[in-house]
């Protein structure tokens, strides 16, 4: 789920997540229950025909709901101006400045992608242009 | 004497090559609607007729669904709450889709798509 941190703060107290919400899935990243119960929630309120067919679908009797699901975000504060800036905090090393954006939530979905390559051992061509990238299996 | 070690980076890490294919949502609906104008019109099967390029991203390994939440509106009195559950369908369709060529893929017979409107 993309620009989570657009999300009203409303929703996301009526679903359970807290107003810091970065910190939250930070702390909640590596046992994901949590995290996916509350977005489960999400989507059966917003997103109801999504859920239902990512729920009640399946391939070769592999049922859907048993992807994951991550969020992207970036979090902001409004400038002097009123216009939304991204937000910069120090960073552990005291000498430099970090973006607040889902850092963690990047982690555990290229953990999982790795997870997933793993288990396709048979490597195919696929048709027409693409580009190659390299990835780190963690 | 000092030896220095050169060590692939392939080895150095377990690293895994792929291919990425990136498509918007709003772009895979519109060639698939098209298709399935001109099944109808030849009445053919729409996955039979589904393009080789939307075929390609069908048939990769990993699937991501990147869903927009900055969609999300709780006042239905604002236009932008229509278009929340038009995007509710559109998404929809897509992992309907995916699942449908899938299952036809693999010899399982494919029902009727139904179509979300609001």
């Amino acid at each position: 789920m993309t620009k989570f941190d657009t999300v009203d703060k409303k929703v996301l107290r009526a679903l359970g997540i807290p107003d810091n919400f970065d910190q939250w899935f930070i702390e909640k990243s590596k046992r994901r229950e949590e995290i996916n119960e509350r977005l489960t929630k999400f989507m059966e309120r917003f997103y109801q025909h999504t859920y239902a067919l990512s729920t009640g679908g399946s391939v070769m009797d592999v049922p859907l709901e048993r992807a994951q699901v991550f969020v992207s975000y970036l979090m902001t504060d409004l400038s002097e101006e009123g216009v939304p800036v991204p937000r910069v905090v120090k960073a552990s090393d005291g000498i430099s400045y970090d973006l607040v954006y889902s850092k963690s939530e990047y982690i555990r979905f290229i953990d999982y992608l790795g997870k997933t390559a793993n288990e396709i051992k048979k490597s195919r061509k696929v048709f027409g242009k693409h580009t190659g990238v390299w990835g780190l299996d963690l | 004497m000092i030896k220095r070690l050169e060590i692939p980076r392939r080895e150095l890490y377990n690293i895994i090559e792929f291919d990425v294919y990136n498509i918007s949502g709003e772009d895979a609906d519109v060639i698939f609607k098209a298709t399935a104008t001109l099944a109808k019109e030849r009445n053919l099967s729409v996955l039979e007729m589904i393009p080789d390029n939307l075929k390609a991203i069908l048939d990769c390994d990993v699937l991501v669904f990147l869903i927009d939440s900055s969609r999300i509106t709780i006042d239905n009195t604002d236009p932008r709450y229509i278009e929340m559950l038009d995007y509710d369908g559109l998404m929809a369709n897509l992992v309907l889709l995916f699942v449908l060529h899938r299952s036809s893929k693999y010899g399982v017979e494919a029902v009727k798509l139904p179509q979300y409107s609001y």
